[in-house]
C-alpha cells in the first residue's frame, strides 16, 4: 500500500530554511551593531586615554619647570630634569620634532633650555602599559614632551624672566594584530575628529598605530610674593570702584612726582606684567577698571568679575600658587623704647645702615591732627639712614596729623594691630616706595585691619598677609601690598613701582613663584587628510 | 472485476484542508511578523548606534574646542527648516590662529611674545560655531531634518560640517559668575531608537503640539518633542506623534539629552565679560 504523506515533506524544508535565513540574519544584525558600538567606544577611549596622556605631560614639564620657583620646593633643581629622564637636544631655530625624536645618544638635563636646546622627555620616561596582552584594546598610552623657549626672550617679560613652550604628544596605542584594528569606521565624521581611521591613522607618524594628541602650552613666569615683586598680592579678594586704575612704573626712569602728575603718560606700556596675583579670587569684582597689565588667580574659587578693561593678553592668567609667609616682630634689644602716646615723640633719628635704629613703642603709636612726627637722618652717606618702629598697638593718623621721613631715611615699620592713615599723613621726602616698608604682624589684633585714604599719596610697601585692606578716596597708593583681602573704592589708584624688584645696581631681583598658563591649545590637525565635506582637517 | 488504469486517488478532507491552511497562514504570518521586526530591529539598532556615536562626538568636539577657547560667547543665528525661520542661539569659541594656513601646508605658528602678551599668526583669530542647521538625508543641501553643525571661520574660509543628525534642541549657558569658569552645553537628540527613524518627520518647539500654536505643525506621521525653552520644564522631552491630525503624548518616551560641562582652559575665556 502506498503511503500518501510522501508526496507532503517540501513545505518542512521551505519552513527550516526560512527560519534558518531569519535566525542568520537577526544574528549577522546584532553582530553588525555590535561592532559598530564596539568600535565607536574603542574610539573614543582611546582618544580619552591620548589626552590624558598628553595632559600628563604638560604636567611633567610644569613639575619639573617649578623646581626654579621661590621658595625652592627642592633642595637641587638640577635633579627635577635629571631624575625624571629629560634629556637635552639641540634645536635650529624655533622648529621642534614633529616625531618623537630618538634619546640617543642623550645628554641628560639639569636646567631650563636656553634658546639654542630644547629639553625632551622620552616616551620611555612617560608611558603608561595597560594589562592587556593579547587582548583587543590598547596596550600603552605613551607621551613624550618638549621645552623650548620657542624665541622668546627674557627682555620680552617685564621681570626679566623666561617663558617656555611645552608640547605634549599623547598617543594610545593598539596592538598591530588587534582584531579593533581590522574593523571599518563606521562613520567618517569619527575619523576626522579623533585621527583615527579604523583606528590605525597616526597623526605625527611613526610605525605605532592609534589616535595621537598634541598639546601646546605657553608658561608664564609669576613671580612670587616673598620677592617684593606683583603689585597686589592677595590670599584672598579684591573689590575695586570707583574708577581708579592699576598700573606700573619705574621710579628708577621716571621720579615718583613727575608720575603721579600725569599716570597716564608715564605708565609702563608693558602690559604682560602680573600686577595682581589672587590665591582665591573668589568674590573678587574688578568693576571694568582699567588694569595695564594681567591679573593672575587660582583656579581654587570662581575667576574674578568685570574684567573686560584689563589691558594685558592674556587678561587673566592661572595658576597662580605663590607662597605667602608670615610676618613677625623684629628681633634684637630696642635702641629705644616709647610707651603709647599721642604722639610717643615729635622728632627721632635714624641709625646706620649697619645699625639700624630699632624703637618700640609699647602700645598705639597715634599721630592726631595738628601733631606731627619727623624722622631724620644725619649719618652721613648717601644710603646709611635706616631706622626700625615696632608698634605693639596700632598704628593711626588722623585729621592734619603727619609723619615726615626726611630724604635718604629707609624706615621700616613693624606694627602689631591695626593701621589706619592717609595719603597725605605720611611725606614720604624721597618719594621712592622702597624707602618706607609697612610690615604688619597681626600680632595684637583679633580684627586685623589696614586703611589708607584721603586725596594724598601712599608711598610704600606695605606687607600684611593676614590682614583685610582698604584703600579709599581719591588718592594713590605708590608702591605694593600684599594683603589677605583688599577693597579700593573712591576712585583711588594703585600704582606697583617696578623699581622694588631691582636691587641697587638695577638688577631685577623678583622671584619665579611659579609658572602659569599663559596659552593653551589642542592641535588636531592632520593637515594631509580631508574630512567628509573635502575640507582639509586642520582646525 | 478490478477497473483497468483506475488509480487510487488521494484528496484532502475539508478539516484536513481547513487545518492545513490555518497552520499555513499561521507559520507565514509569523514570518511576516519576524521579517518586520526584524526589520525594526535593525532600523532602531542602527538608530541607537548612530544616536550614540553623534552623542559621543558632539560632546567630544565641543569639549575639545571649549578648551582651546580663548574666548566664549552665546550668540544667534536664524536659520530655515524649510518652512519657516528660526532663530536660534549658538556657541560661539574663538581660537588663536594657531595653524599657518587652512590646507595641505597647514603647520603651527610659533608663539610670539609681545608686551601684550603672546600671540600666534599675528594674532588672528579662529571663530568656530555650534548651532542647529537643517538638510537633507545625506546633509548635502537644504532639508527639513536638524543636523547639530560645526562652522569654522577663519580669515580665508568658512566651512560648515554637520557632525551629527536629528539633533531637537541645543542648549548653552552664558559663564556663570558664580562658577568656575565652564561652559554648560544640552544637546536634545529625539527618540529615533524608541521610534523608528524614516517614518515621518521631527519637529521640537517650546509647546505642548496637542494645543495651539504647534498643533498645526506637521503632518500625520509626524513627530514631535518639547525642547528646553520650554515655560514648564516638566515637559521637556515630552514626545508626541501625529495622528488623525492630532498630536498625542507618547507617554512612555522621552527625548535623549546629553550633557557637557567644560572647563575652559585659557584664563581669559572664564573672565565673567568679553569684549
Amino acid at each position: 500500500m502506498n503511503n500518501p504523506i510522501s508526496n507532503q515533506k517540501g513545505s518542512v524544508l521551505i519552513i527550516a530554511l526560512m527560519t534558518i535565513t531569519i535566525v542568520t540574519m537577526i544574528c549577522a544584525t546584532s553582530l553588525y551593531i555590535a561592532s559598530q558600538n564596539s568600535n565607536t567606544g574603542m574610539q573614543t577611549a582611546g582618544w580619552q586615554q591620548s589626552l590624558t596622556g598628553a595632559e600628563s605631560g604638560i604636567d611633567a614639564a610644569v613639575r619639573a619647570l617649578n623646581a626654579y620657583v621661590s621658595p625652592a620646593p627642592s633642595a637641587s633643581p638640577a635633579s627635577a630634569w635629571s631624575n625624571a629622564g629629560w634629556v637635552v637636544a639641540s634645536q635650529s631655530g624655533t622648529s621642534l620634532p614633529s616625531a618623537e625624536p630618538s634619546a640617543s645618544p642623550a645628554t641628560s638635563a639639569t636646567a631650563p633650555p636656553n634658546s639654542s636646546h630644547y629639553n625632551y622627555l622620552p616616551s620611555s620616561k612617560l608611558t603608561v602599559n595597560l594589562p592587556n596582552a593579547g587582548g583587543e584594546g590598547a596596550t600603552q598610552v605613551k607621551s613624550w614632551v618638549t621645552i623650548d623657549t620657542a624665541g622668546m626672550t627674557t627682555g620680552q617679560d617685564a621681570n626679566g624672566k623666561q617663558w617656555y613652550r611645552v608640547r605634549s604628544t599623547a598617543q594610545t596605542i593598539y596592538p598591530s594584530g588587534s582584531a579593533i584594528l581590522k574593523r571599518v569606521s563606521n562613520n567618517r565624521l569619527d575619523n576626522d575628529l579623533r585621527n583615527s581611521l579604523m583606528l590605525q591613522f597616526n597623526r605625527d607618524g611613526g610605525s605605532s598605530l592609534g589616535p595621537t594628541r598634541t598639546i601646546e602650552v605657553v608658561l608664564k613666569p609669576l613671580v612670587s610674593a616673598s620677592s617684593g615683586g606683583g603689585g597686589l598680592l592677595l590670599q584672598k579678594s579684591l573689590q575695586m570702584s570707583g574708577g581708579g586704575t592699576i598700573d606700573h612704573f619705574s621710579s628708577t626712569t621716571t621720579p615718583t612726582s613727575t608720575f603721579l602728575t600725569s599716570p597716564s603718560t608715564y605708565r609702563s606700556t608693558f602690559y604682560n606684567e602680573m600686577l595682581v596675583g589672587m590665591l582665591n579670587a573668589n568674590g573678587s569684582d574688578l568693576k571694568s577698571t582699567y588694569v595695564y597689565g594681567e591679573v593672575a588667580y587660582s583656579t581654587t574659587g570662581s575667576a574674578p568679575q568685570n574684567t573686560s578693561n584689563i589691558q594685558g593678553t592674556p587678561k587673566l592668567t592661572t595658576p597662580f600658587s605663590s607662597a605667602f609667609g608670615t610676618v613677625s616682630d623684629p628681633g634684637g634689644t630696642p635702641d629705644a623704647t616709647y610707651g603709647a602716646g599721642s604722639p610717643p615723640f615729635t622728632t627721632i633719628a635714624a641709625g646706620t645702615k649697619a645699625h639700624p635704629k630699632l624703637v618700640k613703642i609699647n602700645g598705639n603709636f597715634t599721630v592726631p591732627g595738628g601733631q606731627s612726627v619727623s624722622i631724620t637722618g644725619a649719618n652721613a652717606g648717601t644710603d646709611n639712614n635706616y631706622i626700625i618702629f615696632w608698634v605693639t598697638g596700632d598704628y593711626t593718623t588722623s585729621g592734619s596729623g603727619f609723619i615726615t621721613q626726611a630724604a635718604g631715611v629707609h624706615v621700616t615699620w613693624y606694627v602689631d594691630g591695626n593701621m589706619t592713615t592717609s595719603g597725605q599723613s605720611y611725606n614720604n621726602s624721597d618719594g621712592l616706595a622702597s624707602e618706607v616698608s609697612f610690615n604688619l604682624t597681626g600680632n595684637n589684633t583679633n580684627s586685623p585691619k589696614f586703611t589708607i585714604s584721603g586725596s594724598g599719596s601712599f608711598i610704600g610697601t606695605i606687607n600684611a598677609p593676614g590682614y583685610d585692606g582698604t584703600i579709599s578716596g581719591s588718592g594713590n597708593l605708590v608702591g605694593s601690598v600684599v594683603a589677605s583681602t583688599l577693597n579700593i573704592s573712591g576712585g583711588a589708584s594703585f600704582h606697583y613701582d617696578d623699581a622694588l624688584s631691582t636691587n641697587s645696581g638695577g638688577v631685577n631681583i623678583a622671584q619665579v613663584g611659579n609658572f602659569a598658563f599663559a596659552s593653551w591649545f589642542e592641535d588636531n590637525s592632520a593637515a594631509n587628510h580631508k574630512d567628509v565635506k573635502g575640507n582639509y582637517v586642520v582646525y | 472485476m478490478k477497473l483497468p488504469g483506475r488509480k487510487t486517488l488521494f484528496g484532502f478532507t475539508l478539516i484536513e484542508l481547513m487545518t492545513s491552511l490555518g497552520c499555513g497562514s499561521f507559520i507565514l504570518a509569523a514570518v511576516v511578523a519576524a521579517g518586520v521586526s526584524l526589520q525594526k530591529s535593525y532600523a532602531a539598532f542602527e538608530g541607537y548606534s548612530t544616536a550614540e556615536a553623534d552623542q559621543l562626538r558632539v560632546l567630544d568636539y565641543i569639549a575639545m574646542d571649549c578648551r582651546r577657547a580663548t574666548a566664549a560667547s552665546i550668540g544667534t543665528v536664524t536659520v530655515s527648516n524649510g518652512a519657516e525661520n528660526i532663530t536660534e542661539k549658538q556657541l560661539v569659541l574663538t581660537l588663536p590662529a594657531y595653524y599657518s594656513a587652512v590646507d595641505n601646508t597647514a603647520v603651527p605658528n610659533t608663539p610670539v611674545l609681545g608686551a601684550s602678551g603672546v600671540t600666534y599668526g599675528g594674532g588672528s583669530t579662529v571663530t568656530i560655531k555650534y548651532y542647529i542647521n537643517y538638510y537633507n538625508a545625506s546633509a548635502s543641501a537644504s532639508g527639513n531634518i536638524a543636523y547639530f553643525v560645526r562652522e569654522v571661520v577663519t580669515a580665508t574660509t568658512d566651512n560648515t560640517t554637520p557632525i551629527a543628525k536629528n539633533v531637537a534642541s541645543f542648549s548653552v549657558t552664558d559663564l556663570n559668575p558664580a562658577s568656575t569658569g565652564t561652559v554648560t552645553c544640552w544637546i536634545m537628540f529625539f527618540p529615533t531608537f524608541a521610534r523608528m527613524p524614516g517614518t515621518g518627520a521631527w519637529w521640537s518647539g517650546q509647546f505642548s503640539p496637542d494645543h495651539a500654536p504647534d498643533n498645526t505643525i506637521g503632518v500625520n506621521g509626524d513627530w514631535y518633542a518639547v525642547n528646553y525653552t520650554a515655560t514648564d520644564q516638566t515637559t521637556v522631552g515630552d514626545v508626541y506623534c501625529k495622528s488623525g491630525g492630532v498630536y498625542s503624548k507618547i507617554n512612555n518616551v522621552k527625548a535623549t539629552t546629553v550633557y557637557c560641562n567644560t572647563f575652559l582652559r585659557e584664563a581669559d575665556a572664564r573672565q565673567t565679560d568679553t569684549n
